[in-house]
């Protein structure tokens, strides 16, 4: 019994032996991507929320709160995105570092110069309305670029003597993501669900205007779904694209209806199998445009 | 000519600055200002035993100020306005009396610069079991249920202490609190003497079973003691199971919470012993509905209590739901109740994230 209780023990405290290795955490698993991609192996990089979970509805559990207070960076998007569970997951974590405004916290949003932010009030009417713009921006290389830097400037901050080793990931990153920003799309009508690919579109000189969702964070009703199927005719979409973590009915009626194809599209790493990094994420991204 | 075109040209410009750094300052004076937040409770009641709390009524209304005091602390008010029912004797007739009053339910400041530990000073919802630290409008029923009722009151406990909390440095989540607490309520404590304090503590465990499911486990317990005749006893044991798949776990969840509690609380003008179980069952049906079950089995000084509660929610947002519940209650009196409840549950302003 005592062995037992022993074993049991030595299993329980030996969670980490990776001391030297900085312990990182990011609350989506893009921006997982991005931080590892130029961390390389001298830190562990962790997300709160799965490839194929929605970040504006993740539940505040209470194992994220013990990783959180193991780590020595939080990497989060900010702009209201994981307003409903992350503030729990820092005051749980009893780690100063990580609170918002201190060096261990990382909120990318800010070096964002942000699309849609709302003019004038914003009001719960509106839906889901996020007062400091779209927070989607991962989803554009185009943005990613500008955040590297910053991420590896973070990141030397904390780890000086990994400074060197950043900076030429960084440049290996940038040289791999390159390709991506070069690439132009296709000019065609889409129809998303969500303003998830906005950034996208916007950057690559695509005016996305139709939505599935009545407002932001609304499900889109029956008669919702007849007036978009009205607006997309109208306009001739090419292509219905529906994020993976909404349902995917609403889309295939409009598809349906128009006789074009309706997709559900991974918009995280790990949202869709085979999709292990932001590259394979983009690839992905841009076959929609051929 | 030109100097006073110039001296007015100025005084323009100088006037705009000056409006804009009003307006800049106003901004700034908000930007230090407390997050507020409304949850507001209207409720249409029928059952057929008690008619006290029978039709419309408004029940609470939590008023929640939350903010960081400076780089060591941060603060949180929750003041309740809510509905008291007073029996008043009038020419031999009982005649029931609503009013409303204004209490603190909670205002405490707690620590955010220390490492490791979670120090917390003020009133406070003790840290016992999984239903006493939720606040009205976020819990899983209309009501507290029975069992926390018998045990701890309408209002739950929430007294005015200290507590420390702390995460075992263990590979799965485990946090032990203990709070230190200046027993006042009556359903709860007996002892006169302020210098007998109460004291709980509460452990719990979560292990996660898949991306998809845990499974809580937790232990709580409280005492105080004024002398051999005068003492409170409470111990409870809770066990939650949850499950929201990774994929589309936003149309569909389900979970499952076990509650037992036994209170034995012993003084020279009122004894209690309170012992049961109550078990919920919640299952998601789409993105905007929820099925839920509650069945309480308990024992107050050995008279047998059990109700059956069923409800269905339908939430627009997470800022307002509508629920429908049924109670079937049977007390062991002569008459079992049945009692309708359709709730309305509003939230404006901030709206600080809800615990798992």
């Amino acid at each position: 019994m005592l062995r037992l209780i022993a074993l049991v023990l030595i299993v329980a405290f030996a969670g980490d032996n990776s001391l030297a290795k900085l312990h990182i955490m990011t609350t989506t698993a893009n921006l997982k991507s991005l931080v590892s991609e130029i961390a390389g192996d001298r830190a562990e990089v962790e997300s709160f929320c799965l490839g194929p979970q929605d970040p504006h509805f993740l539940e505040a559990k209470p194992s994220y709160t013990l990783k959180a207070s193991k780590a020595d960076l939080l990497v989060s998007v900010g702009m209201d995105l994981e307003v409903g569970w992350l503030p729990l997951i820092i005051r749980g974590a009893r780690n100063p570092k990580i609170r918002e405004g201190q060096s261990g916290h990382l909120v990318l949003g800010h070096y964002v110069d942000a699309i849609e932010k709302p003019h004038g009030e914003v009001s719960r009417a509106d839906g889901d309305v996020h007062p400091e713009g779209n927070p989607h921006f991962m989803l554009s290389p185009k943005r990613v670029v500008k955040l590297a830097e910053v991420v590896s400037a973070k990141l030397t901050e904390i780890d000086p003597e990994g400074k060197e080793f950043f900076e030429s990931n960084k440049i290996k990153f940038l040289k791999k993501i390159e390709p991506f920003v070069q690439k132009k799309i296709s000019k065609i009508e889409v129809v998303t669900h969500h303003k998830t690919l906005n950034y996208f579109l916007h950057d690559y000189g695509l005016d996305n205007s139709i939505y599935l969702e009545p407002k932001p964070g609304i499900p889109p009703s029956a008669t919702h779904v007849l007036s978009v199927i009205e607006q997309a005719k109208v306009k001739k979409a090419n292509i219905v694209l529906v994020e993976n973590y909404f349902d995917q009915s609403a889309g295939q009626k409009v598809a349906k209806a128009l006789d074009i194809k309706s997709y559900s599209v991974p918009v995280a790493v790990g949202g869709k199998e085979g999709i292990s990094n932001l590259f394979d994420l983009y690839s992905d991204l841009f076959s929609y445009f051929k | 000519m030109r100097s006073m075109l110039s001296i007015a040209v100025i005084g323009l410009l100088t006037s705009g600055n000056i409006h804009a750094e009003g307006l800049a300052k106003r901004a700034r004076g908000n930007s230090f200002n407390p997050q507020i937040g409304l949850n507001s409770l209207f409720s249409y009641k029928n059952s057929n035993k008690n008619s006290s709390t029978d039709g419309f009524s408004f029940d609470e209304a939590e008023l929640q100020f939350s903010s960081d005091v400076d780089a060591y602390f941060r603060a949180e008010a929750t003041i309740a306005i809510h509905k008291e029912i007073e029996e008043e004797e009038h020419d031999g007739h009982t005649h029931n009396h609503t009013s409303y009053a204004v209490e603190p339910e909670e205002i405490f400041v707690e620590t955010t610069a220390l490492p490791v530990l979670t120090v917390r000073a003020g009133k406070f919802l003790t840290s016992f079991g999984k239903l006493n630290t939720t606040h009205t409008h976020a819990l899983p029923f209309v009501d507290k249920g029975l069992l926390q009722e018998k045990v701890f009151g309408d209002e739950g406990l929430s007294e005015v202490g200290a507590s420390v909390s702390g995460l075992l440095p263990l590979s799965w989540f485990s946090e032990l609190t203990y709070s230190a607490l200046q027993g006042d309520n009556e359903d709860v404590f007996n002892a006169e003497d302020k210098h007998s304090l109460g004291h709980a503590a509460r452990f719990t465990n979560l292990f996660e079973l898949s991306d998809s499911a845990t499974i809580e486990f937790g232990l709580s317990g409280l005492t105080q003691k004024a002398h051999e005749e005068t003492k409170t006893d409470i111990y409870g044991a809770d066990l939650t199971f949850k499950w929201k798949p990774v994929n589309l776990g936003k149309y569909n969840s389900f979970s499952w919470s076990t509650e037992y509690i036994k209170k034995d609380k012993k003084g020279e003008d009122s004894s209690s012993e309170v012992k049961g179980v109550s078990s919920y069952l919640k299952y998601q049906t789409s993105q905007r509905t929820f099925v839920q079950y509650r069945f309480e089995d308990l024992k107050v000084d050995d008279v047998k209590n059990t109700a059956h509660s069923a409800l269905v929610a339908y939430v627009p947002s997470e800022f307002s739901s509508i629920r429908l519940q049924f109670d079937r209650i049977d007390d062991n009196s002569e008459e079992k109740e049945n009692k309708l409840t359709l709730q309305f549950n509003i939230s404006i302003g901030a709206h600080p994230a809800h615990n798992y």
